[in-house]
């Protein structure tokens, strides 16, 4: 089965063909993953999004070869990060390949800064191992990083521990530290998340200046629609492990065409709102991992689902111009989502 | 107007920080600074403002959790605050709360029975049968079926361990319901199913609610009156239409901004946001937000705005209200 969804145009940074992903062995083996495929072009922003367990950070861990071998089994048809194959590639080849590469951002700035070095030694650290850079010369770069990031006075905050910054300071040091290296690719799993809004505005901002200064891609990991209007290039919708809809962002908003997707857009209350008035819920549960129904994963929760979506696994449906949805029942979607705000906006 | 239900007039509160080798507090950080706010009966006030700003406090304090250092809260027309261990208790049943991490607030070793049970157990005075009927029905009301109440929090959905929880909170039939961050820690799809249930269960209780959240989106929807907090102070508050389609206060205004909505004007648009949010520990003079303001005039590190009117219940506390400042205060 082939699961390509896109069209492809420039120079593709990121190709992923057919993961899969198992934890556990035998008849105890839970399917974390099934036949994701996902390609970014340089300078695209691709952003994933989905609920908690739906396997979007799985995928990017899956990708930078960061689960523990005993416990997950990872089977791709390709892991291409350019010419790089990294499904091969051995821990060592992967450990070159990490924060020099590929650079990483995560949900919690605090836990993710180590507490007893300085900001300043720590965005260094990088290029002192990847590119054998003297104390110096790292010090130098990331006194270049900290500035770039737009940290006042970043002289100063160069000898300044991770708790003497704000929660929006510390997200812009490990924005530094992730592209001290100029990778070609970034991977941000849920930037945001812990900020607040009027931060969440300044680091997404950022994250798209230095997109385009540095002709880099973007893998943007979020559950929040907001903020892949705001800035994402194309967007991959995942549920209970598989990609269900997938396009540019503004052909799914504007055509969204699974009823995960439908769902999400339904429920969020809107200015357009009846004030205090029902907001359409999507029924049901977000399944557990190895819970999830066999065929289409979310016919148990859809209101358009029929016989056919708990019998029969939908494979992507190309609804043209690079969007594509796992969905038998896309036009009846879509058709029921007309006169809903958000798409009518987009149109 | 109608007697409030829950009044709060000048209310501060504030922490020490840090001690010097006297005893003495090194510093004190003012958490809510000269808060006046009332609550009427069958209202939703929403209190939003960003981390560190003192609306959980404020929460606490109106829960008689924690005490103004300066300041009365009145509940039901007699004082709130300063009331004896014993008092409190008898009176805990009127307000309840419901938070943020619906897991965690669970008790892990009690069954969703038990943890509604609880309640019911120290307010109502009802024998044990007819609580284990009353529990049963609580369960209905908040969607939950009886094969969920013997499960412990883990068993359950983050959705429904919040649904136990506002069953619990509503259990002891309150005046008051203080929802802190309801739904943040809830999936996307999940939000959607516990706002309307708190919608139903307001509207069928009469209940008057308190809803603190980060989320301007769902206060707007939720709410009936809206107060916006900044470094402790409350800068701006109306009926929650007024305040977020006409935002007064250019904190509002840069708040309201920075939510990204799922639309097409969101595409690769520069927020206006200016600065940091300083330090709670020496917040800026005069107006706190003057460092991040962009109409900011020297009188405002000067003289303290007070919240004044900007219609006839919309209130905003900046000192160049009314003035021709040159800004769409709409587009902020």
């Amino acid at each position: 089965m082939t699961d390509t969804l896109r069209m492809q145009t420039g120079k593709t940074v990121l190709d992923v063909r057919n993961l899969n992903l198992t934890f556990g062995r035998g008849d105890n083996a839970l399917h974390a993953l099934d036949h994701v495929s996902l390609s970014v072009q340089q300078g695209e922003i691709l952003s994933l999004v989905g609920e908690s367990g739906c396997g979007k950070s799985a995928t990017m861990m899956a990708i930078l070869g960061l689960l523990p071998k005993r416990a997950a089994t990872v089977r791709a048809d390709a892991i291409r990060l350019g010419e790089t194959d990294l499904a091969g590639a051995s821990q060592r080849q992967l450990r070159r390949i990490r924060g020099n590469r590929i650079g990483m951002i995560f949900q919690d700035p605090m836990t993710s800064l180590n507490p007893v070095h300085t900001v300043g030694f720590q965005i260094g650290e990088a290029v002192r191992e990847h590119r054998g850079a003297s104390r110096a010369e790292a010090r130098h770069q990331a006194l270049r990083m900290l500035d770039l990031v737009r940290i006042p006075d970043p002289a100063r905050r160069l000898d300044a521990y991770p708790h003497e910054l704000s929660g929006g300071m510390r997200q812009r040091v490990m924005i530094a530290m992730a592209l001290v290296c100029e990778p070609e690719l970034l991977i941000a799993d849920e930037p945001t998340t812990a900020l607040d809004v009027t931060v969440q505005a300044q680091i997404m901002a950022l994250v798209d200046e230095l997109r385009v200064e540095m002709g880099m891609s973007v893998v943007l990991i979020t559950h929040d629609l907001g903020v892949v209007a705001a800035t994402a290039d194309r967007v991959a919708v995942m549920y209970a492990g598989r990609i269900v809809e997938e396009g540019p962002v503004e052909q799914v908003f504007r055509r969204p065409s699974h009823g995960y997707t439908a769902g999400l857009m339904r429920s969020l209350p809107l200015d357009g709102q009846v004030h205090q008035g029902r907001l359409q819920e999507i029924p049901g549960s977000v399944p557990r991992l190895g819970e999830a129904a066999p065929n289409c994963a979310f016919a148990p929760r859809c209101v358009f689902a029929k016989p056919r979506c708990a019998a029969e696994v939908p494979l992507p449906t190309d609804l043209g111009g690079g969007h594509a949805a796992r969905c038998f029942e896309h036009s009846a979607v879509f058709a029921d989502l007309a006169d809903n705000d958000i798409v009518r906006a987009w149109q | 107007m109608m007697e409030a239900l829950l009044q709060i007039d000048g209310v501060s509160r504030e922490f020490p920080v840090g001690r010097h080798a006297t005893g003495q507090p090194r510093h004190l950080v003012r958490a809510v600074d000269g808060v006046d706010l009332s609550l009427a009966p069958g209202e939703t006030l929403g209190l939003v403002g960003e981390s560190g700003c003192g609306k959980s406090t404020l929460a606490r304090i109106m829960m008689a959790l924690d005490h103004p250092t300066r300041g009365a809260v009145r509940f039901g027309g007699a004082p709130w605050s300063g009331l004896t261990a014993r008092e409190l208790k008898s009176r805990r049943g009127r307000i309840q709360m419901i938070f943020q991490d619906p897991v965690a607030s669970l008790n892990p070793r009690m069954t969703a029975r038990a943890c509604i049970a609880e309640p019911l157990i120290n307010f109502s005075g009802l024998n044990r049968h007819a609580i284990a009927l009353r529990v049963a029905e609580l369960a209905a009301q908040v969607g939950l079926s009886d094969h969920h109440l013997d499960r412990f929090a883990h068993e359950l959905s983050g959705g429904q361990c919040q649904r136990v929880g506002i069953a619990r909170a509503i259990a002891a039939e309150p005046d008051v319901l203080i929802a802190d961050e309801p739904v943040s820690a809830l999936d996307v799809s999940i939000q959607a199913q516990i706002l309307n249930l708190l919608l139903d269960i307001k509207q069928r209780m009469g209940l008057a609610m308190v809803f603190v959240s980060h989320d301007l989106s769902v206060v707007r929807h939720v709410a009936d009156r809206t107060a916006v907090m900044y470094l402790g102070r409350i800068v701006e508050t109306g009926p929650s239409e007024q305040v977020f389609s006409d935002p007064q206060h250019p904190y509002t205004q840069m708040l309201l901004n920075s939510v990204p909505h799922p639309l097409p004007a969101a595409r690769h648009r520069k927020p206006e946001v200016r600065g940091e949010l300083p330090s709670p520990l020496s917040p800026p003079s005069g107006c706190h937000f003057r460092t991040r303001c962009p109409i900011a005039i020297e009188t405002c590190a000067v003289e303290v705005p007070v919240c004044g009117p900007v219609g006839a219940v919309h209130r905003a506390a900046c000192l160049r209200l009314g003035e021709e400042t040159g800004r769409d205060r709409l587009n902020g």
